[in-house]
């Protein structure tokens, strides 16, 4: 433990000790909840950065992107379920919404990442910054002035609302705080699918090929691990999980602003994902909640406030603690 | 034949690492790659596993062309490589290492008796086995690294370097395991710096100096050698 060890839970606890004076414990118990289900969406999207930094060293800024992809295939599929009148919408959205970001990350991987792996780090890494910029423009063109195929491709520019898959209930809790069920999904969706994920890493022979490529591509090549299909499968799981946050998102804020609306989502999380340690799960989730939290406190005290809080976690972090919170679990190879 | 190496090439970029070696390995037989710091063994090693591609030359194993092979192809055809510093998973458990010795095998039971036959072999690890690779001692790393290359089932085994950076008498246990896996069947390409006992386990035994090869005799001549005892045997 050093002392620069105690510079962020330090600033942390002032600022939630001012708040407090300030608004008193009930406002920030009740932030606190709604933080906790922002927090969710962050730690569902910072999993997929640092699965895939895990394995390849990529910050793969396109991954924001995907996230915002998933909230679409979540809108179409969950308004074409509902003018059937199909039951269960939400979970069939769902389940949408993940099988379509799982195929476009494995497509992003497979066409823009793939064919430069051998390429100094940097390469990928503004490709990555390329994929995004691709999709948030192009996603964003007007259908009506593109000619067929690509008019059934694009999302176009203008707000659309999200269907109203599951109706909120408010529901009262001690003291005046509220909880809701739409929160009530969302983090538990978010734990259920940390558990999944943990269990894949940690007992399933994918999982533990996924650690070995981690640790040292070229033994877990000797071993006969069949590395590009880890790679494939690490951006799968990456884009469900992202797809997931998708429609966590949709049912959380009932609109899609643009095909921008992942930019924020992804660097936040991004954010998070470093502040947990880049690379480390369980990091990931922590970073991902601790943001969640953050941010919603800040917007409370004024709306413009959380983008600036974001970025001085993520200086705070890297002046007093570049390894992150958790660090690497263990020992660096010699 | 086992493996047959003709005429390899290797160069990184523009310099050349290795430059027309050819060398072969029968079955049970164990042969060693001896020569100084930046010889080129190791690149003929990974050259063989697939790690590096050739830049010329050809590379049999059992009658087929392996040379162009991807890794986990070679893997399946039954060549197994011990990289030099062992490569041991520090983040997995040792059992877990054990696994992906045996990634590529579908026959589960076989496997656990070749686990069970490992730790029998190698009874540290069977008190290790839910230890981090990390934990172990660079003597229990190098065994762990020979158990989870004998848990793959292969035919031949690689051997980048075994005694690297370990105590001596850890060295000569480790030399009699290699000796004892081969009396069991299984053909053994070593590479070594420690030429003594090297080429007290080998049957025959290759020198290589700047990329080729300059002597290839049995390990008991090489061993007589005047001027290999004064290079390699330090008298």
């Amino acid at each position: 433990m050093k002392p620069s060890d105690l510079v962020l839970p330090g600033i942390l606890l002032v600022s939630a000790g001012l708040y407090v004076w300030y608004y008193g414990w009930l406002v920030l118990a009740q932030q606190m909840i709604n933080g906790l289900q922002r927090g969710s969406m962050y730690a569902l999207i910072a999993l997929g950065y640092t699965l895939v930094y895990g394995i390849i060293r990529l910050i793969n800024f396109a991954h924001g992107d995907v996230f915002m992809m998933g909230v679409y295939f979540a809108c179409f599929a969950g308004n074409f379920l509902l003018s059937r009148g199909v039951g269960f919408a939400f979970w069939i959205a769902m389940i949408v919404a993940m099988i379509g970001c799982l195929l476009i990350n494995v497509l992003i991987e497979a066409v823009a990442y793939r064919p430069l792996r051998d390429r100094p780090r940097l390469t990928m890494l503004i490709t990555a910054i390329g994929v995004s910029l691709f999709l948030e423009n192009f996603l964003s063109l007007d259908p009506h002035q593109l000619p067929f195929p690509f008019n059934h491709l694009v999302f176009g520019p203008q707000f659309r609302p999200f269907p109203t898959l599951i109706k909120e209930r408010v529901y009262p809790l001690a003291a005046g705080l509220t909880i809701s069920n739409i929160k009530i999904i969302d983090l538990a969706t978010a734990l259920m699918l940390m558990v999944v994920l943990e269990y894949i890493v940690k007992r399933t022979k994918m999982g533990k090929a996924m650690r070995a490529v981690s640790y040292d591509m070229d033994v877990a090549r000797l071993m006969g691990i069949h590395v590009d299909r880890i790679i494939t499968f690490t951006f799968a799981l990456g884009g469900a999980l992202a797809g997931c946050a998708g429609i966590l998102y949709g049912l959380t804020y009932g609109v899609l602003q643009s095909p921008c609306l992942g930019m924020w989502p992804g660097i936040v999380a991004f954010v998070a994902a470093v502040v947990g340690g880049i690379g480390n799960i369980p990091g990931a989730m922590l970073g991902g909640f601790l943001m969640g939290i953050v941010e919603t406190l800040a917007i409370s005290v004024n709306s413009n406030l959380g983008y600036g809080v974001t970025f001085l976690i993520l200086i705070l972090v890297l002046l007093v603690r570049p390894k992150g919170l958790l660090g690497s679990p263990y020992m660096e190879k010699i | 034949m086992m493996l047959k190496v003709c005429n390899l090439d290797l160069r990184y970029q523009q310099i050349q690492a290795v430059k027309g070696v050819s060398f072969e390995v029968s079955k049970a037989e164990i042969v060693t790659l001896l020569g100084a710091n930046g010889a080129g063994k190791s690149s003929i090693l990974r050259a063989i596993s697939g790690l590096i591609r050739p830049f010329g030359g050809e590379i049999f194993f059992e009658g087929i062309n392996i040379t162009r092979l991807p890794c986990h192809e070679i893997v399946k055809l039954g060549i197994v490589h011990v990289p030099e510093g062992r490569g041991i998973f520090a983040n997995l458990k040792v059992i877990e290492n054990l696994e992906m010795g045996s990634f590529l095998r579908r026959d589960k039971k076989a496997v656990r008796q070749d686990i069970e036959r490992v730790f029998t072999l190698f009874p540290i690890l069977r008190q290790r086995q839910n230890q981090y690779g990390a934990t172990l001692s660079g003597g229990e790393q190098q065994m762990l690294a020979i158990a989870r290359a004998l848990v793959a089932g292969g035919k031949l085994i690689l051997l980048d370097e075994p005694s690297l950076g370990l105590a001596p008498r850890v060295v000569e246990s480790i030399f009699q395991i290699i000796a004892r896996i081969n009396r069991e069947g299984l053909s053994i390409l070593l590479v070594e710096q420690n030429a003594h006992q090297a080429l007290e386990i080998a049957h025959r035994g290759y020198i290589l100096e700047t990329g080729s090869i300059v002597l290839a005799d049995t390990a008991s001549n090489l061993a007589k050698n005047q001027s290999i005892r004064k290079a390699y045997l330090g008298e």
